[in-house]
């Protein structure tokens, strides 16, 4: 094509380097398009054989998944059905249904899968981040208590999808010596969002508490940990944790540590707790002081009308907020109705909170 | 000697098109590599994670989602009501509805039992006057609010003022979010702390089965013009996004579905009003903001979480939307420069910076004239037809690959598109883009260009059938 183009426009000048590139990039680009688009309908054609396959698979177990559960196979006659090389499969097909159901069924699925997991056991090994994840995953789910060293010792692995992974696997058991590593190794999930830590230690129950409670007591740990710890305590309403929050908040000044403190002894502080908090309702830091304003209208006395009031008049939303629902918590909806109908800086906030909380 | 400088002169332009030429399509390969090992790797994470466990044990961060609403009366019901029935266990919507001319607000007010309910706001950026603020009687967590006119990002703006969680999601009203959607693009704030904004995939909605607010049937568009815009948004998604995800650089999030930190939305004062382009505008100021002050931050884009929108199907819709999003680029380019090239703003100044502003602000001033240009050197003979030839092989040959391997990217990842016949209609469109619609787009966004440099405003009307007019079945 290249001679017959140049032939025909042979009076033209043409720069030959440029031109020379052009149809190397036209070639090699000519080809990458035919390769893409060929491995696109491989693709496609190994994604629906695939499919096909799993179908097959899943519809034959199925009849025998179910006779088994129901107790009228036993689990040699089903892992006879079970070819090897299908037995990654079966695992995947397993772990889909463990998702679902609990108790004495789940237990089955799990005594199922026991004699294909140490396959997956392997794969904890491969260098790639995303299938050890998957494997501690599997495990976590399947075979926790054969492979508790395994998913613990992934808490340590390079990867922090896969620590995650591990972690989550470790709190799902809500077992207290299973979850105790993860709370040992709470330094290392800094990057994690708090709410998704908190949430999933409170999931775990009380029996975590008092490892918990040291960890918020040992000023060895990092402003972080002891956040988590104070949150989780808070999630879990856990009384004896409000005498170290009391401590804290007579005693340290990270503004953190204060904040998720008050926020603890807004659920589980008494008035034996108040002066403390009424000392806090001053503090310089706007998020301290909201969270003092916040414990004293749950815990206050009318003692704390004044301070109310005043907290009214910042600026801040949230603490004004704090304030305004305080004062209705004390009882004062008289004064929180006149404020409402006079021209006070948050009328909006007070209307607000008389009508909807 | 005034014929040798203009010979001259054409002879430079054609280097600088050839030059652009490479460069562009040198980026967009870059980006395509980067994007498929990214998503590899994505899909092998996805299936490492069980999403829906994820969220049960993470105490999901609250989200608003804030949908300003202009003359949506035709949309907004069928819009609300799939919002209202996402999966995701806490979270509010905001609608914003600034001052529709038509019966948005009554037929809102019938519709989900609105009545007036004070709310107290609790941020205050500039905004033009709130009226009224309901609340739904049925859905508690449905308000609307009632403002006088001020565009999109005063809208979002005001929604951001009366959000009370820590994340809010920006949309459009008339997108439809998949039931699982924010559970998933909520992940990312539950992996890394430091994230701020995260972004999602939009795909077309024009030619898919809706019930009830949902896809449930995916498939193409009968409308050609649409089925073009399909391809496009793969190749811009898949491969565009996820390339520049991957390096580290986002630098746009859709206007039509992002979710991001109040607090810090806040701190830079909110949307711009003063652009059309206020989506991009706000993660270039954000990127601004954290860099300058060493905040620590992540913003991100992930390609599961889907929102779905109706694509405009005529020329002239879809020439005003290219031309509006060439005039929000060009506004909010040459409003940060000082990130151009600044080694203060890494990868974002050095990288994706001159990228936006060298090959997609000013392409279309480089490719416009280029074809006029190279048709005026074959006819005055200062260039070679076989050059012209070669050159514009090369680059229908380059756009075909690009767009086939982004077809090849949705196939090794969400195979959205189950039909086979809807996969070589694909690889077709990628063939028949290149003759009229590429050069259409580019006649828009040159339109764009000099619509910015008159300083021109306004969003231009954009007609929609709605989910309920065309694709619900």
């Amino acid at each position: 094509m290249e001679s017959f183009l140049k032939e025909y426009f042979s009076d033209l000048p043409v720069n030959e380097l440029i031109l020379s590139v052009l149809f190397v990039a036209i070639g090699i680009l000519f080809i990458l398009a035919i390769l893409f688009a060929g491995l696109t309908v491989l693709l496609r054609l190994a994604n629906i054989l695939k499919y096909r396959r799993f179908t097959r698979l899943e519809n034959s177990w199925k009849t025998s998944f179910f006779d088994f559960v129901n107790g009228e196979k036993s689990k040699y006659d089903f892992w006879k059905e079970i070819r090897s090389f299908d037995s990654l499969i079966f695992v995947n097909y397993l772990l889909k249904y463990s998702r679902g159901i609990k108790g004495v069924e789940l237990e089955k699925i799990k005594e199922l899968s026991l004699p294909y997991l140490d396959a997956i056991v392997d794969q904890l090994k491969s260098p790639v981040s995303e299938v050890r994840a998957r494997a501690v995953q599997t495990l976590g789910a399947l075979g926790i208590q054969k492979y508790k060293r395994e998913v613990i010792l992934a808490l340590d692995d390079s990867s922090p999808l896969v620590e995650m992974v591990a972690a989550r696997a470790l709190c799902r058991e809500k077992s207290p010596e299973l979850a105790l590593p993860v709370i040992a190794n709470l330094d290392k999930f800094e990057n994690w969002s708090q709410g998704f830590l908190v949430s999933m230690l409170a999931s775990i129950g009380s029996d975590i508490t008092p490892a918990l409670r040291e960890s918020l007591r040992s000023k060895e740990n990092s402003t972080w940990v002891r956040v988590i710890a104070v949150e989780t305590l808070r999630e879990l309403k856990d009384l004896k944790s409000a005498e170290i929050a009391f401590e804290i908040i007579n005693n340290e000044n990270e503004p953190d540590l204060l904040k998720s403190s008050l926020r603890l002894l807004s659920v589980v502080g008494t008035k034996d707790h108040l002066a403390a908090i009424r000392k806090q309702s001053e503090s310089k830091n706007i998020y301290v002081r909201a969270q003092a304003i916040n414990a004293l209208g749950v815990i206050g006395t009318t003692e704390d009308t004044e301070v109310m009031i005043n907290a009214l008049q910042e600026d801040s939303y949230w603490i004004a907020s704090y304030a305004a629902v305080g004062l209705k918590n004390l009882g004062k909806i008289g004064l929180l109705q006149q404020l409402a109908k006079s021209n006070h800086k948050h009328v909006d906030l007070l209307q607000n909170v008389l009508t909807i909380r | 000697m005034v014929v040798y400088i203009l010979l001259l002169i054409l002879e430079v332009f054609n280097y600088i098109v050839l030059l652009y030429f490479i460069s562009l399509n040198s980026v967009y390969l870059i980006t395509s590599l980067f994007a498929y090992s990214a998503h590899r790797k994505y899909v092998k994470r996805l299936k490492a994670l069980n999403i829906n466990e994820l969220i049960s044990s993470a105490g999901a961060p609250p989200i608003t989602l804030i949908a300003p609403a202009y003359n949506e009366e035709a949309t907004c019901v069928e819009s609300i009501k799939s919002l209202l029935t996402l999966n995701y266990p806490d979270y509010e919507i905001i609608v914003v509805n600034d001052g529709s001319s038509d019966r948005t607000l009554a037929v809102l007010t019938e519709s989900f039992e609105l009545v007036l309910t004070p709310r107290a706001p609790t941020a205050n950026l500039l905004t033009n006057r709130v009226g009224a603020i309901y609340n739904s009687k049925r859905y508690s967590n449905l308000w609307v609010i009632d403002k006088e006119n001020g565009g999109k990002a005063d809208a979002l703006n005001t929604g951001i003022n009366y959000c009370t969680t820590p994340l809010f999601c920006g949309m459009d009203a008339d997108s439809l979010l998949e039931r699982e959607a924010l559970t998933r693009i909520v992940r990312p704030f539950l992996e890394d702390n430091k994230t701020i904004a995260v972004g999602g995939i939009i795909r077309i909605a024009n030619g898919c089965v809706i019930r009830s607010g949902e896809v449930v049937k995916v498939g193409l568009p009968k409308n050609l013009i649409a089925r073009f815009q399909v391809l496009e948004y793969l190749r811009a998604f898949l491969a565009g996004r996820m390339g520049w995800d991957a390096l580290d650089a986002t630098l746009i999030i859709s206007g039509a579905f992002g979710i991001f930190r109040r607090s810090i939305v806040v701190d830079v004062n909110g949307y711009s009003t003063d652009t059309v382009g206020e989506d991009m505008e706000l993660i270039v100021k954000l990127h601004r903001h954290c860099l300058d002050n060493n905040i620590p931050y992540k913003i991100t884009y992930i390609p599961d979480p889907v929102a779905w929108t109706e694509c405009p199907e005529s020329l002239k819709t879809l020439g005003r939307q290219r031309d509006r999003w060439q005039r929000g680029l060009m506004e909010t380019l040459k409003k940060h420069k000082i990130m151009l090239f600044n080694r203060k703003y890494g990868k974002i100044g050095m990288i994706a910076y001159p990228y936006f502003y060298f090959l997609e602000m000013l392409g279309p001033a480089i490719e416009m004239p280029g074809y006029f240009v190279f048709a005026l050197t074959v006819i005055i003979g200062s260039a070679s037809g076989i050059y012209i030839i070669a050159f514009f092989m090369a680059a229908f040959i380059f756009g075909v690959t690009l767009s086939v391997a982004a077809v090849g990217l949705e196939e090794l990842t969400f195979r959205r598109y189950p039909r086979f016949s809807d996969l070589m209609k694909l690889f077709w469109l990628a063939v028949l883009e290149n003759f009229g619609y590429r050069q259409f787009l580019t006649y828009w966004r040159a339109h764009g260009f000099i619509s910015a440099m008159r300083k021109e405003k306004g969003w231009g009307k954009m007609e929609r059938k709605g989910f309920g007019g065309i694709v619900q079945q």
